[in-house]
């Protein structure tokens, strides 16, 4: 098919037919697996163990062969060898920069390191997603979330400036500073999570702005994160007078990502739109869960991930939780013929939450929560605001022989705990245990946690 | 931008340039030059990244 795609950034690349993708892939492959069995003494042993050598990839199918790695394996072994594990791979002093997954401490922190090399092929493959909408040379970038070691700022701040110019972060104000700010700089392009976006539409209808009026230079948003109504998509777009775009990345792509919308944007033609997977850079497979087999297209299961470039911390056959709709190449009339995603539907196999951009576990919840024994049961819901933001409610219910000022700095306790935990303020407050469900019946699975946002977002804001 | 350079260059020749600024800054970065080692590394690095398009990264034969 004919690259039919005006805004191409790597366009030699982006121009590959199925079958020269799929040589590069495997050349890589081969290079990368040889490499990594040769100096990784975390995936030697691995692969040790389920009888997997180097030499046994001779087409791109026998990556089936290699053993999958996962996250409770790669936090083992930091535990084991502190701070990276022996899964960095490199001599500790060509580590140039590091970060860390959001997790909570108590599943475990993953801690990547990035050599040089790593650190530009991130901000490179980040170009992508700016590129793609539309962002030209003199474009400039507002970035909507907090400064952390997490996966996006570093890379996001350089993907910009190999596209555009002068990002800006932002993500640490309210939104009223984050507005004025806006006005203050100017900007083309933004990145924001659609909760995020939300919030800065309900404070923009509240103060009476029309966004289309006081920002008419913006071109798009780009968001990831978070699942969305294709209303909330078409009735964005409207009200900012802009095209939405998503992305799909996380700590171990690289700390970047590796997924993009093209030029069609995250919605087109009324239906949702597809993530190009960059495959110039990695093997994707998606996999049902429970069979390991691979999916159909059209159906959803669980991102695995392999990195062909990744000199620091390489990832292999890595199984990221990640739940996505997979449809293979040809589809886009764009014309890249990478695999593709579905747009606005990436969630998770298991109970991970996204909140304020901080990753909650409902099990390190429990924990803490129940470490209290006032406690007798509780529920959290995850929702937007009436001011567009997202909130966590926790209600706890404690048993009868709790005293009202015993039960007041329970509350206290856990909010405090639970924020020094997850960064996240919850907004806790007290209920009868005949309010909450009954968690204790052995056919009742307990699920304390519920998730109101895409809801929130169908609903969203008028104008 | 006030000093901006233009010329009739094309894709080849500047993938030309970009390979021996990797082959000159490969050879740095792997010399006993501490001062420059680690700008170097970058260099490379980016010349690697800017050759991305032309070969999807391969390092061989660059």
């Amino acid at each position: 098919m004919e690259l039919r795609a005006p805004h191409a950034f790597l366009p030699r690349l982006e121009a590959m037919d199925r079958s020269d993708i799929e040589a590069l892939q495997l050349r890589k492959l081969q290079g990368q697996v040889e490499r990594i069995g040769r100096t990784n003494e975390f995936y030697r042993a691995l692969w040790a163990a389920e009888g997997f050598s180097a030499d046994q990839i001779t087409g791109l199918d026998d990556i089936r062969r290699i053993p999958f790695a996962s996250k409770s394996q790669f936090v083992a072994d930091q535990e084991a060898s502190p701070p990276f594990g022996s899964r960095l791979g490199v001599p500790l002093d060509a580590v140039e920069e590091i970060t860390e997954t959001s997790g909570t401490s108590g599943l475990g922190k993953e801690i990547h390191g990035h050599t040089t090399r790593d650190r530009i092929l991130r901000g490179n493959f980040t170009s992508l997603g700016w590129a793609w909408p539309g962002m030209q040379t003199d474009d400039i970038a507002a970035f909507h979330i907090p400064a952390t070691n997490s996966a996006s700022l570093y890379s996001m701040l350089r993907g910009i400036r190999t596209v555009g110019r002068m990002p800006y972060v932002i993500g640490h104000l309210g939104f009223e500073e984050r507005l004025n700010l806006m006005r203050t700089f100017g900007v083309n392009a933004m990145y924001i999570t659609p909760s995020g976006l939300n919030g800065l539409s309900a404070l923009c209808e509240s103060l009476g702005i029309d966004p289309r009026a006081e920002f008419p230079d913006l071109k798009f948003a780009m968001v990831s994160a978070e699942s969305w109504p294709i209303e909330w998509v078409e009735r964005t777009e409207d009200t900012w007078g802009i095209r939405i775009t998503e992305v799909y990345g996380s700590t171990q792509l690289n700390a970047g990502f590796g997924a993009s919308c093209c030029e069609r944007g995250a919605v087109a033609d009324g239906a949702r739109g597809y993530q190009h997977l960059f495959d110039w850079g990695f093997v994707y497979e998606v996999i049902d869960p429970d069979t390991l087999e691979h999916v159909q297209p059209g159906e959803a299961g669980e991102l695995v991930i392999t990195h062909l470039d990744k000199e620091a911390s390489p990832l292999v056959r890595f199984r990221s939780g990640d739940r996505v709709t997979w449809f293979p190449p040809g589809l886009c009339p764009c014309g890249r013929q990478t695999n593709l995603i579905e747009a606005g539907t990436i969630g998770r196999v298991d109970d991970m939450l996204k909140v304020k951009g901080a990753t909650i576990w409902p099990a390190e919840v429990d924990r803490v929560v129940f470490a209290d024994p006032r406690v007798a049961e509780y529920q959290c819901r995850v929702y937007i605001s009436d001011k567009g933001r997202d909130e966590v409610e926790l209600r706890v219910a404690v048993g009868d022989d709790v005293t009202p000022g015993e039960s007041e700095e329970t509350l206290r306790g856990l909010v405090a705990e639970l924020k020094a935990l997850t960064t996240v303020t919850f907004r806790a407050h007290l209920v009868t245990s005949t309010e909450l469900p009954n968690f204790s019946h052995p056919d009742k699975k307990a699920r304390r946690f519920t998730d109101d946002r895409h809801a929130g977002l169908a609903k969203g804001t008028s104008r | 931008m006030s000093d901006e350079v233009r010329s009739e260059l094309t894709r080849e020749r500047a993938d030309e340039l970009l390979r021996s600024i990797w082959h000159a800054s490969r050879e740095i970065a792997s010399s006993e030059l501490p001062n420059l080692v680690p700008r170097a590394r970058e260099i490379e690095a980016m010349a690697h990244f800017m050759l991305y398009d032309a070969d999807g990264g391969v390092v061989d034969g660059r």
